[in-house]
């Protein structure tokens, strides 16, 4: 008990200094000024009334959204006599699988400069600066020649490491026994089970209303439909982000999911938030880097091939090369297991002092990165707005998708979720797939990587997203994962390699999911 | 939901239509398309089913073939009804085959011998995979020629010259393997849907007062050249710094359209175009409809798009119009600027034109369907506007077929499948650019393919050869009964009010189950009659 009193006030005691710094907090102190000049407000009752008027002018709301936003991204600290590396990852074998992925990250990046002979960042020539400037809205247009760059990394090298992920601590025993995990992923952690999902997810069970099932044409808008969007539109006038998160469990309504999603991200796009942006924005026409490269290779590669996303080639250029540029992303890393990489000013490699982080947000993209963004282009036009809603995105869910750790969202507890669901429920199909060559999780991983983007259609893509929001968590995906093997089992019992397998799932455009989480999670008997 | 199965092949493209029996027979197949004007068509083996992709149920038309009984039947190949060897009676072959010319769609009827069915193989193009529409044909026993097929379906017809390949030199106006169907002219030559929109505007003002003209207000100011060329120079003097935009009347997919700004741009054209007319045809001048550029159109990432919807229409007198659930976008490949208008590229979003941009890539097609325009445009604008534009839309549909409604001859078997083009601006207005009969059903990915292929069935079913329908139907697979002799409302009975309040019959991009819709339809016949 007194633990919990320790920690809570920890935890108050952070939020109380991180929100100190932020914009809210001077905007706060702004009004309670100009609220003086309100006759309404009496001296001998001064904080009282300034409390009232807070919160009848709706600025608790703020304050109570921004510190609900705190709590949701931030972990609760840990023991006060834990290292702080524990606030990042509590697991010594993962922290250092994490560092040894990174080495090799780096190492690929380096040798890819010198063999170009690029440097990692240099100035834009004046000239070069403004045709940049020029052609901000149509980067798409520009066809460099990027035939020597290659992605840093796929998805598939990811997996190679993740399969050799050991727990030191555990004895493996190198023969296959009945306690031996059958799948890839062989480092033992806490996964739920199907009842413990069943909990997580009560409110995707059969008896409650669902968007992506209820709203279908055979349904009349009256049961179910209407009264939904209705309460949505309420819970956008109330302003909280805790009901809207609550809300969007049961699925947005497509004409609110904009202005719910920025909701729950807290993100209100103010007109310092712009600047922040346009800030951004010149870094990037003033500097050249080659993570830039990497980025317009990633986007011709994937987001423009896409028979939906071709349209928002432009958009995805103008947020990622921000991003790049962004060093409030670096706050992540406090609780992600990853570190940035360092860089030095040539000549001084090791000196600390001259150590910048590269690229100056920490994060170096992989193949497949710009599809994190491009299905938010569908809801956001401002390229400013979008920039903070995939911001937010990726310090709360994205970044988990390609760190090692061993957190519940992870992607490594979500491979193991998912290997686990598949061969505690299909054990026949789990074992067949085995006996062929074909592990399930070598067809999954891609999906869950890019947390199903670009395999869905657009509208089922957003519904499984709502509820990653809504849910805070990404378990969702390795269920999904997992229902998808469920529903195609009857074909993939009959096939006999892992490129036919591949074939029975390589289109998902077709399915709904919905119906798939509900089937699988409170329809199946287990 | 959908069934399992097994995913799309990788590469759909390299899908094969059915072979013919030899590699022989198929090249010399193919050259005898080429002198007739046809494309090339592999000729389908007497009777054996095609091949489909896996997941096309083929037992309509094997349980078709076995039932083959040897008996007299027809055979026709390059059809056409002048200069064609036609209906040359063989016995001793149980079916025959026919081609006919369907957009850029080639059509191959098989028949039987009771002529109980017609299948038409539906070729897309030459290396693609064909699909089959098994219909049984007019009554079982009544005698029939192939040519009652040709004028039930006018679209299927040929035009009266035989197209050969020195016709589409000179003055038939088809090009590159192309092939020219008749349709009625009045509505999808550029000229005449100009000026029977006019007329018709004009006449609702005195019927119906300026309120409801305004409703024809959705057709950019256009005049015909050289004949209203005075008017023009008028209006271009009222308006200067307008883009105005040229497009020949009877070409199509964007062939001979510039855009320009100065007078002098268009004799400059008037200079070029005498002389290539000479060379092609010295006698007739050949007429352009110039119109009112929209400089603000509707931007997605940047780019312009216009949408392409389906109305088939079965009948003038009375009017009954059908309006297809399924459509697409088109998106420039290009960013949208008035600065560059000499670049039409970025203007044009007609397929035809956007193949030859140089970096246009195949494997894109710039295609959104219309489900995924409308739900994006919900995202940003809510369901209210959503609904306005598109019953604006609706309206576009039926002003323009009533305004050609009195002048087009009516026959009951006929039926015309239109293409819509319509360009959506920045108020979220819709402008109708042009109406295509016959419209292009050449396929540019799976999902287009799947779409102009449901389509096709679906005209058919609408049609209804078979005589399986009611007639009263609102609904016909992804169809709908939007105009029929007045508008159709939603719900229970034609011409019910639902709660009072009148709801259009309309459900341009909403979700089209039609395979449901056709099993509840169609129920009680046998499942091979689906298709």
């Amino acid at each position: 008990m007194l633990e919990e009193d320790g920690g809570l006030s920890l935890t108050i005691a952070r939020i109380v200094q991180r929100l100190k710094g932020s914009s809210l907090h001077s905007q706060l102190e702004r009004q309670a000024r100009i609220s003086l000049h309100n006759p309404e407000i009496k001296l001998e009752s001064l904080k009282e009334d300034i409390k009232d008027f807070l919160k009848t002018s709706g600025w608790e709301k703020k304050l109570q959204n921004a510190v609900y936003s705190e709590l949701i991204v931030y972990p609760s600290p840990c023991h006060p006599a834990a290292p702080p590396e524990h606030m990042k990852e509590p697991l010594a074998y993962m922290r250092k699988a994490q560092g040894s992925w990174e080495k090799r990250i780096l190492k690929s990046l380096n040798s890819m400069c010198t063999e170009l002979s690029i440097p990692l960042a240099q100035k834009r020539p004046a000239s070069e600066q403004k045709e940049l400037l020029n052609k901000w809205n149509e980067m798409g247009t520009d066809e460099p020649d990027l035939s020597l760059f290659r992605p840093v990394y796929a998805p598939k090298d990811f997996l190679e490491v993740l399969m050799n992920l050991r727990n030191p601590n555990y004895e493996n025993g190198e023969q296959p026994s009945f306690r031996n995990h059958l799948g890839l992923i062989q480092v033992p952690l806490k996964v739920k089970d199907i009842p413990e999902l069943k909990e997580d997810f009560s409110e995707l069970d059969l008896n409650i209303g669902q968007l992506g099932i209820d709203d279908s044409a055979q349904v009349p808008p009256e049961f179910f439909e209407n009264e939904h969007v209705r309460i949505g539109q309420k819970v956008l006038a109330e302003q909280d982000s805790a009901a809207a998160q609550q809300y969007v469990r049961q699925g947005c309504p497509t004409a609110l999911r904009a202005d719910l999603w920025a909701l729950i991200l807290n993100i209100s796009n103010q007109p310092e938030d712009i600047l922040y942006y346009e800030q951004l924005k010149s870094n990037v026409i003033q500097h050249d880097l080659l993570v830039d490269s990497l980025i317009y290779k990633d986007v011709k590669l994937t987001a423009s091939n896409d028979d939906y996303y071709f349209v928002f080639e432009d958009y995805l250029y103008q947020v990622l090369l921000c991003f790049s540029r962004d060093t409030s992303v670096l706050e992540h890393f406090a609780y992600s297991s990853a570190t940035p990489p360092k860089s030095y000013i040539r000549g001084k490699l090791g000196i600390e002092e001259y150590a910048v982080f590269y690229p100056p947000n920490g994060v170096i993209p992989f193949h497949g990165f710009s599809m994190y963004v491009a299905p938010l282009c569908f809801l956001y036009h401002e390229p400013s707005k979008l920039y903070q809603i995939f911001r937010e995105m990726y310090v709360r869910f994205f970044f988990r998708l390609h760190s090692i750790s061993s957190h519940p969202s992870g992607i490594v507890s979500l491979c193991l979720l998912f290997e686990t669901l598949l061969q505690t429920h299909l054990p026949q199909l789990f074992y067949h797939l085995r006996e062929i060559g074909a592990q399930p999780l070598r067809i999954s991983f891609k999906w869950m990587v890019r947390a199903f983007s670009g395999y869905l259609a657009t509208d089922q893509l957003l519904l499984l997203w709502d509820r990653i929001l809504g849910y805070n968590s990404l378990e969702v995906l390795a269920v999904l994962a997992a229902a998808v093997f469920a529903f195609r089992a009857v074909n993939l019992m009959e096939v006999t390699s892992l490129a036919a397998a591949e074939a029975v799932l390589a289109d998902l455009s077709t399915l709904k999911v919905m119906p798939l989480l509900q089937i699988f999670l409170f329809a199946t008997v287990t | 939901m959908e069934t399992a199965r097994p995913g799309r092949p990788a590469a759909w493209r390299s899908w094969r239509p059915p072979l013919p029996t030899s590699r022989r027979e198929q090249s010399s197949a193919r050259r005898s398309m080429e002198g007739s004007g046809w494309a090339a068509l592999p000729v389908l083996p007497a009777v054996g089913p095609p091949r489909f992709p896996s997941r096309r149920p083929s037992a309509a038309l094997a349980s078709a073939s076995s039932a083959a009984s040897p008996g007299p039947s027809w055979t026709c190949c390059a059809a056409g009804p002048a200069g064609s060897r036609r209906g040359t009676r063989r016995s001793g072959i149980s079916s025959g085959v026919m081609s006919v010319g369907f957009g850029r769609i080639l059509t191959t009827c098989t028949w039987r011998s009771t002529f109980a069915f017609a299948t038409f193989e539906i070729t897309m193009s030459s290396d693609k995979p064909s699909v089959c529409v098994n219909i049984p044909c007019l009554g079982k026993g009544s005698t029939w020629e192939p040519d009652a097929l040709l004028h039930s379906v006018p679209s299927l017809v040929n035009t009266n010259k035989s197209v050969t390949l020195e016709n589409n030199k000179t003055s038939c106006g088809t090009l590159g393997g192309l092939v020219k169907v008749q349709t009625f002219p009045l509505l999808s030559r550029k000229n005449y849907l100009v000026k029977n929109l006019k007329r018709f505007r004009k006449q609702l003002e005195r019927e119906a007062g300026k309120l409801e003209a305004a409703r024809c207000d959705f057709f950019p100011k256009t005049f015909e050249l050289p004949s209203e060329y005075h008017l023009f120079v008028e209006e271009f003097r009222k308006k200067p710094g307008t883009t105005w935009i040229m497009k020949p009347v009877g070409r199509s997919q964007g062939k001979g359209i510039f855009l320009f700004r100065k007078l002098k741009d268009i004799f400059d054209w008037k200079m070029d175009g005498g002389r290539t007319n000479e060379q092609k045809d010295e006698t007739q001048i050949e007429t352009y409809v110039v119109q009112r550029y929209i400089e603000n159109p509707y931007l997605i990432g940047g780019r312009k798009f216009d949408l392409r919807v389906y109305i088939l229409v079965t009948s003038y007198s009375p009017l009954k119009a059908w309006l297809y659930r399924d459509g697409f976008a088109r998106f420039s490949s290009m960013r949208f600027t008035l600065n560059s208008i000499d670049d039409h590229y970025v203007h044009l979003t007609n397929v035809a034109v956007q193949k030859t941009a140089p970096d246009y890539d195949p494997e894109k097609g710039c295609k959104w369907m219309i489900q995924q325009l409308r739900q994006y445009l919900t995202a940003k604008h809510g369901t209210g506007l959503m609904e306005v534009l598109f019953a604006d839309m609706d309206n576009i549909f039926i002003k323009s077929l009533q305004s050609v409604q009195k002048v087009i001859i009516s026959d009951k078997r006929c039926f015309e499948l239109y293409g819509y083009d319509i360009l959506i601006d920045q108020d979220l207005k819709p402008w109708l650019l042009e109406v295509n009969a016959s419209p292009s059903l050449a396929a540019s990915s799976q999902e287009d393919y799947e779409l102009k292929c449901h389509l096709l069935e679906d005209t058919l079913h609408v049609v209804d050869m078979e005589g399986r329908l009611t007639g009263k139907e609102k609904r016909v697979g992804g169809f709908d009964l939007i105009w029929n002799d007045g508008p159709v409302s939603r719900g229970g009975n034609l011409g019910a009010l639902v709660n009072g309040n009148f709801v259009a019959n309309t459900h341009l991009g909403c979700f089209n189950d039609r395979k449901k819709q056709l099993k509840e339809l169609f129920g009680n016949l046998p499942a091979q009659q689906t298709a």
